[in-house]
């Protein structure tokens, strides 16, 4: 398995749920779907990183760059479920402070109430 | 010397999974899986910069030679792409990231704050880099005997 997004609705919220790995031979299809998402104006979106193993910067950026973007629109982009070794990359680069991240899909869908 | 091995694979993305299998076998009895999975991390932020912006889609070689020794791990990536060291080059502060809405520059941070070491050199037309890391609890001792 390269690649796989598979896209759910939670209320006004769209759930990408990734799976596999994210590197310059895959993170096209991330961004497109990022894109397409906020080309059709749904910028709450959850990114379910359960099923990600590895995460390069090529896959990082495309995140890091629609953030604004999103939140530029009135949106947002947050993180969930992701397994402890791509958490701990994303502690390591200091990520936490930039997106939010939660441990649960639950979690990061009430974090829109808030 | 403990160990040598070498890879030589075309500087195209879909060799970046082949380059970090090949990387984690060869010190999979060696480090710990964290370490493992952090160095693999370095190794692929390298070769994604020659492949994206070395070579910028023409064809071209990674070459990475690998030498597993008693205290440390010795990663050299070498390419025949323009001259790019990455030494020299500042990333972008984290929070001008989302700022400007950057979505590259974000490797070579990953590589400069994992690797023990990080070299550069620009020889007969190649660009090499090393990257060093030190074995645990071994990396004192190795520090001591320099």
């Amino acid at each position: 398995m390269s690649l796989s997004i598979q896209e759910e609705k939670a209320k006004d919220i769209t759930v990408l749920k990734v799976g596999g790995f994210v590197d310059t031979s895959t993170s096209s299809s991330l961004e497109d779907s990022i894109k397409g998402l906020h080309d059709t104006k749904k910028t709450k979106v959850i990114i379910d990183l359960a099923g990600v193993e590895f995460i390069s910067s090529a896959g990082w950026g495309i995140l890091v760059a629609y953030l604004r973007k999103m939140r530029s629109a009135g949106g947002d982009i947050k993180l969930t479920s992701m397994v402890e070794k791509v958490d701990n990359v994303f502690k390591l680069m200091e990520f936490d402070s930039l997106i939010d991240a939660y441990p649960t899909l639950d979690k990061a869908v009430k974090s829109f109430d808030d | 010397m403990k160990d040598k091995f070498v890879l030589r694979v075309a500087a195209e993305s879909n060799y970046l999974k082949l380059i970090r299998q090949f990387f984690a076998r060869i010190i999979e009895n060696d480090f710990s899986k964290d370490e493992i999975y952090y160095m693999e991390i370095c190794l692929n932020e390298v070769c994604e910069n020659i492949v994206n912006h070395g070579y910028n889609g023409d064809s071209g070689r990674i070459e990475m030679r690998v030498r597993n020794e008693k205290t440390y791990i010795m990663i050299e990536i070498l390419d025949r792409a323009k001259p790019f060291n990455l030494l020299k080059y500042k990333p972008v502060e984290k929070e001008k990231l989302v700022e400007q809405g950057i979505k590259g520059k974000l490797g070579i941070r990953k590589v400069k704050t994992i690797c023990d070491k990080v070299r550069y050199q620009r020889l007969k037309g190649k660009n090499k880099i090393v990257l060093i890391k030190y074995k645990k609890n071994l990396k004192a001792a190795a520090l001591k005997k320099r």
